[in-house]
């Protein structure tokens, strides 16, 4: 068995890249008793996680196949994704030797991608991890071998959900157009600072969109469920190129064939 | 810098090439059973009076204790030595080799076991003594200190059947070392002996506060003699007025033997054995902080082993304000040798509370 761990932003991610993992010939991991012996001790045994009632519970995403066993993790922003690969790295002790590859996962939505890559880097290697790949989306040799992707697409400023706005584009043109206009004909002078001030923030247009599209794909549903059940990376949308890149990019990291 | 601030245990009991590094003032140690968490325990008092034949006796009784009678002490002593096979050979056993460096002047020791035999005789009154093969063994222990140039070397001799003169070392600067095992709040000799040192020093009332705060029902602390030459630990209850101290439960014996040997451990270093043990666990947050307190207020180093979630929590809980100082150890067995894991405080905090992962496993 090859395993893999991935270190994603959020829970949106863990799904994305779940999706893509299932195009390789990957499942999703339901049950406990189903994930991976190395994995298993990643799995809490307690509820609440720090005494938080509100926090969903940390858990990775396990999915497998007959020769791949990969953890997908939501580290909960970008400041914890490199905190999480120690934890982790940490928790496997000795048996980290076992993994063979180890991706990052970060969106460019405050800075350039070399720059979140190079942040990336360098607390990587603060907690003393070699770090032998100079660009975004490089992938090294060694084990594990190691690559860190900047969403979008390694080159542009932006985020994941700049993505889905491709897929959606492909795949849900009615629906992304109707969401367009909800969203961008809202009057904001009737609300409040308050009611507007996440959909102001970077990427909040976007994602006010995309989730219009999964809360009626779903009705109701988050983006994260929509992307999990619904087409937003199947068929054609995987034949984008930023998608495809995404792709190439797990299935290099990970030794994926398909 | 602590008591101790690193430990390299090359070989002791079942560990070999064991590195504690960046030791703090709070050390858990955790692991599946039979990983080494004891051994490490009794390897301390071994490194830090190396040359001292009590500290190497006070390991094997513990370990040993009750001995049994057709067992000679000495058989309990060899098995702090490491075993190994030769081949196709016999057993044999190896030396210990600890070293370490911290505010203890003991930077290296290095001892050896050898299983010696001799004629002896039983003294039979009145009658002619009757040889016999006598069993024994030689213990070379070499130690070197910081502050010494030339190693220190002494040999012990053991002998079935005779006893052995226990004497401590006093050549080189003498670091508290104490132990509280599993078993020890039920023995109440030594402790009489600490009470007595905690009431010389006005520390009654500092432990009365703790007990106190397990249980608000105690008020004081005597030693009354009830028969003639049998003096005894008694509290003073509110609700049923003097009992003796062996009429309370294991949690609270415990915790006022704890209280009694980290005063005594002041400036040195404190070992306890499964610290969790027979605390409640709403008494284990109360105990925990004002253990942790106490071990920074008299400057003690702090090593415990632990198989409790709920004992590393509480402890992660007390040290909240500065992580830095608590370190966990995790030992692994692996291949057949154990290799331990240093978790400091703030990765060990995010292990447990964020990720909720049992790094006991």
């Amino acid at each position: 068995m090859l395993y893999g761990y991935l270190a994603v932003e959020g829970p949106t991610d863990v799904e994305f890249v779940g999706r893509l993992l299932r195009a390789s010939g990957l499942r999703r991991v339901q049950n406990a008793y189903e994930v991976d012996d190395l994995w298993r001790i990643l799995i809490p045994n307690e509820y609440p996680p720090g005494g938080d009632l509100l926090k969903r519970v940390p858990v990775p995403g396990f999915f497998r196949s007959d020769t791949h066993s990969v953890a997908v993790e939501s580290a909960g922003g970008l400041d914890r994704l490199v905190p999480a690969v120690q934890d982790t790295r940490s928790q496997l002790f000795p048996r980290w030797e076992e993994v063979v590859a180890l991706g990052l996962m970060a969106d460019a939505d405050q800075e350039t991608p070399p720059d979140r890559f190079q942040r990336l880097r360098n607390a990587l290697q603060e907690i003393g991890m070699p770090v032998p790949v100079s660009v975004p989306g490089e992938i090294s040799d060694g084990r594990p071998r190691l690559g860190i992707y900047v969403f979008p697409d390694n080159l542009r400023q932006g985020t994941l959900e700049d993505l889905l706005g491709e897929c959606a584009a492909k795949v849900y043109p009615g629906l992304l157009d109707g969401a367009r206009t909800f969203v961008g004909g809202v009057d904001r002078t009737v609300l409040t600072q308050e009611d507007v001030e996440e959909a102001a923030k970077p990427s909040g247009e976007i994602k006010a969109t995309l989730a219009c599209i999964a809360g009626f794909l779903v009705a109701g549903g988050t983006l994260q469920v929509s992307v999990a059940r619904n087409r937003w990376l199947r068929d054609d949308a995987l034949a984008l190129d930023n998608i495809a890149a995404v792709h190439t990019f797990l299935k290099h990291l990970l030794g994926l064939n398909a | 810098m602590f008591a101790l601030d690193n430990l390299k245990i090359g070989a002791f009991r079942g560990l070999r090439d064991l590195d504690l590094d960046g030791l703090g003032r709070v050390n858990l140690l955790v692991g599946p059973n039979n990983s080494g968490k004891t051994s490490i325990l009794e390897a301390v008092p071994i490194f830090c009076h190396p040359v001292d034949f009590l500290s190497w006796f006070d390991v094997t009784w513990r370990r040993e204790a009750p001995l049994k009678p057709e067992k000679p002490f000495f058989m309990g002593m060899e098995w702090m030595f490491p075993h190994l096979r030769l081949g196709d050979g016999p057993v044999v056993s190896d030396q210990v080799t600890i070293s370490g460096s911290g505010k203890c002047v003991v930077r290296s020791v290095r001892s050896t076991y050898e299983i010696r035999t001799r004629v002896g005789a039983h003294a039979a009154p009145q009658q002619t003594a009757t040889p016999y093969q006598q069993r024994g063994a030689v213990i070379q222990v070499e130690g070197r200190a910081d502050s010494d140039p030339k190693s220190l070397s002494r040999a012990f001799e053991l002998w079935e059947g005779e006893t052995v003169a226990l004497s401590e070392y006093q050549g080189w600067p003498r670091l508290p070392v104490r132990t509280v095992s599993p078993v020890d709040h039920r023995s109440e000799a030594t402790q009489m002996a600490e009470l007595s040192a905690v009431a010389r020093q006005g520390l009654i009332d500092w432990i009365l506060k703790m007990l106190r705060s397990l249980d608000p029902e105690i008020r004081d602390i005597r030693i009354l003699t009830p028969q003639e030459n049998s003096p005894a630990i008694f509290i003073d209850y509110a609700s049923s007025g003097l009992i003796p101290l062996s009429g309370f439960g294991d949690g609270v014996r415990r915790a006022f033997l704890i209280a009694l040997v980290l005063n005594s451990a002041r400036g040195g270093v404190l070992l306890i054995d499964e610290i969790e043990l027979a605390l409640h666990v709403s008494a284990l947050e109360t105990l925990f902080s004002w253990l942790v307190r106490a071990c920074e207020e008299f400057d003690v180093q702090l090593f415990a082993t632990t198989h409790s979630l709920e004992a590393i929590d509480t402890m992660i809980h007390a040290e909240r304000g500065d992580l830095s100082r608590i370190v966990g150890y995790r030992l692994k067995p692996s291949g057949g040798s154990v290799k331990a894991q240093r978790l400091e405080g703030q990765l060990l905090s995010r292990m447990r509370i964020e990720h909720g992962f049992d790094v006991r496993l």
